[in-house]
């Protein structure tokens, strides 16, 4: 009964350049204010049970829809360190984004979204932001292929749904990436390093197959498994701009013996951050504004991001233990 | 004589055996059981790898796209060294060794796409090196008995621990090298009672702070006064 009159379709994410609309207040997991009270989307009940829709695209059949989504969800369930379970059910008739209480993968042709490749839609419970639904639509307007080494005239399909199965699971974009723009509203990619980057590679390109660190970190501080939080450690601390926060700020933590790279957010006026899910080992702290991808992929409109400074770097190496937190790293950028 | 004793000594080295030779024996009487050097010195720095931010280039077929690039290497830095023996032989002493020494380890950032400047950031770390081996003796090459030349291995480990409670790093090591005792105060029978030691050592460390895990070698200078009992 509580679910039936607290269900609210929370947010939609997309795997594309404009149509990014999320409610989230921080980066890699959306939370939301639930009665108030910051609150992350996660599920709650495994395996989560997924269906796949009977529609297929040109040269793509709804069979190899199915099979590439269940290779796209092992992505995920195979990350060592997050504890996610999926099960595949059937196929069905029904529609991608019905509330009918159905997790459903499928194609929809959506012409009028031409730059959407697909998206990913939530049912919550809004007392206690359970994840209880939901949808993922790839849009059928594009050519698709699931051919193993790609297809230079189309976008790759499982890179597309190992995205939008991070934001089914809960997580929101990463800025781990760098663009160049094409015209006063447009982007396109040079390079990322995540998965869950807003603006997706060329076709052809099938990269994002694979997670990377920084999706891997995302999806195990949501659903940690026994080791994880004792295996890794946290970096926190504040970015500051004369004297005061800064909001929106993109830290990454480099790891220079391995290499990895891993991202986040300062999410309030204080200028706060908090990166886990790091590797124990020494990291280079990096500080970059907010623009590499519009301010919507990761921020509401009202939230007062602040873009207008230089990439700067923690003026220290920062060790990082197992199971730790550093001492605050606090970072002073200058206007640009 | 004098040449019968280099080709002993050559034999010897060859085979690294801990044999007596005949021609020390009239200068020395007997091995001092066990002598103790406290000690300090320097490590020099080390290299310990370079490594990229990279990106995945949006190519069909992706190449490394290098946000930014870094340099680790360890400075150089003083080290209090302390080493016990035990004497098996006239020659040959089983020797442990334990220095320490707070080393920066400094990493240079370099090349930002998006044209940061260069900056060179570091931390402390404090090292801990527990080492034993085998010490051996050569033969007074000089023309003063109270000095001999030595030449050492042995195996240990390395513990680097980071600042703030960043836990450790554990690396093993070889090492090699070779030195010089001069005995300040001699016993009656030529045994060495104080003296002060100079030394050299070649430690060969794999993993750790490395960054690419290979074998960095770094050259561990010190010098003391040795005590025996």
């Amino acid at each position: 009964m509580r679910r039936a009159t607290s269900l609210v379709r929370a947010a939609v994410v997309c795997l594309a350049l404009v149509v990014c609309a999320s409610s989230a207040e921080a980066y890699l997991q959306f939370i939301v204010p639930l009665r108030g009270i910051p609150t992350v989307l996660k599920w709650k009940r495994m395996p989560v049970r997924w269906f796949a829709t009977d529609a297929s695209a040109s040269g793509v059949p709804a069979a190899a829809l199915q099979a590439t989504a269940a290779h796209a969800f092992s992505s995920w369930e195979s990350v060592p360190t997050a504890s996610i379970s999926f099960a595949y059910v059937g196929f069905t008739g029904a529609s991608p984004f019905a509330d009918d209480g159905l997790s459903v993968i499928g194609f929809a042709n959506e012409p009028d979204e031409d730059r959407t490749l697909a998206a990913t839609g939530f049912t919550i419970d809004t007392l206690t932001g359970e994840i209880v639904e939901s949808d993922i639509f790839v849009n059928s307007a594009f050519l698709w292929s699931t051919a193993s080494a790609g297809d230079p005239a189309r976008y790759d399909l499982e890179s597309v749904l190992v995205h939008e199965i991070g934001h089914f699971l809960g997580l929101d974009h990463s800025l781990v990436g760098e663009t160049e723009l094409l015209g006063p509203d447009a982007r396109r990619v040079l390079a990322s390093g995540s998965v869950m980057f807003p603006i997706a590679f060329g076709r052809g390109n099938t990269a994002d197959r694979a997670l990377q660190p920084d999706d891997i970190a995302g999806v195990s501080s949501l659903y940690p498994d026994g080791s994880f939080t004792s295996a890794t450690g946290t970096v926190r601390g504040h970015v500051q701009k004369n004297g005061r926060g800064v909001f929106g700020a993109h830290i990454v933590a480099f790891n220079v013996q391995t290499g990895t790279l891993i991202g986040g957010f300062t999410l309030n006026t204080s200028g706060e951050y908090e990166i886990m899910g790091l590797s124990p080992g020494p990291y280079v702290i990096r500080v970059e504004p907010l623009d590499d991808a519009s301010i919507e992929s990761f921020f509401i409109a009202s939230d007062p991001v602040d873009a207008n400074f230089s990439v700067t770097y923690a003026d220290r190496l920062i060790i990082v233990g197992a199971g730790g937190v550093t001492s605050s790293v606090d970072i002073t950028v200058r206007a640009k | 004589m004098a040449r019968l004793a280099s080709v002993l000594l050559v034999v010897w080295l060859l085979l690294g055996l801990a044999a007596d030779a005949h021609a020390q024996r009239a200068r020395v009487a007997g091995p001092p059981r066990f002598d103790i050097t406290l000690g300090a010195g320097l490590v020099t720095g080390v290299a310990l790898g370079e490594a990229s931010a990279n990106l995945r280039s949006n190519a069909t077929t992706p190449q490394s796209y290098p946000l930014f690039s870094t340099s680790t290497r360890l400075l150089p830095a003083p080290v209090v060294d302390v080493r016990v023996a035990g004497a098996v032989t006239s020659r040959v002493a089983i020797e442990g060794q334990v220095h320490f020494g707070q080393p920066e380890l400094e990493t240079a950032i370099s090349a930002d796409k998006e044209l940061a400047p260069d900056v060179t950031v570091s931390e402390r770390v404090t090292e801990t090196l527990l080492a034993g081996g085998v010490r051996v003796t050569l033969a007074n090459l000089g023309r003063q008995p109270r000095t001999l030349p030595y030449v050492s291995g042995g195996v240990g480990v390395l513990r680097q621990a980071h600042e703030e409670g960043g836990g450790t790093e554990q690396s093993s090591l070889v090492y090699l090298g070779g030195g010089v005792r001069h005995a300040l105060s001699v016993r009656p029978g030529g045994l060495p009672r104080v003296g002060i030691r100079g030394d050299v050592q070649l430690l060969m460390v794999k993993g750790g702070l490395s960054v690419d895990d290979k074998i960095t070698p770094q050259l561990s200078v010190t010098g003391g006064v040795f005590f025996t009992f």
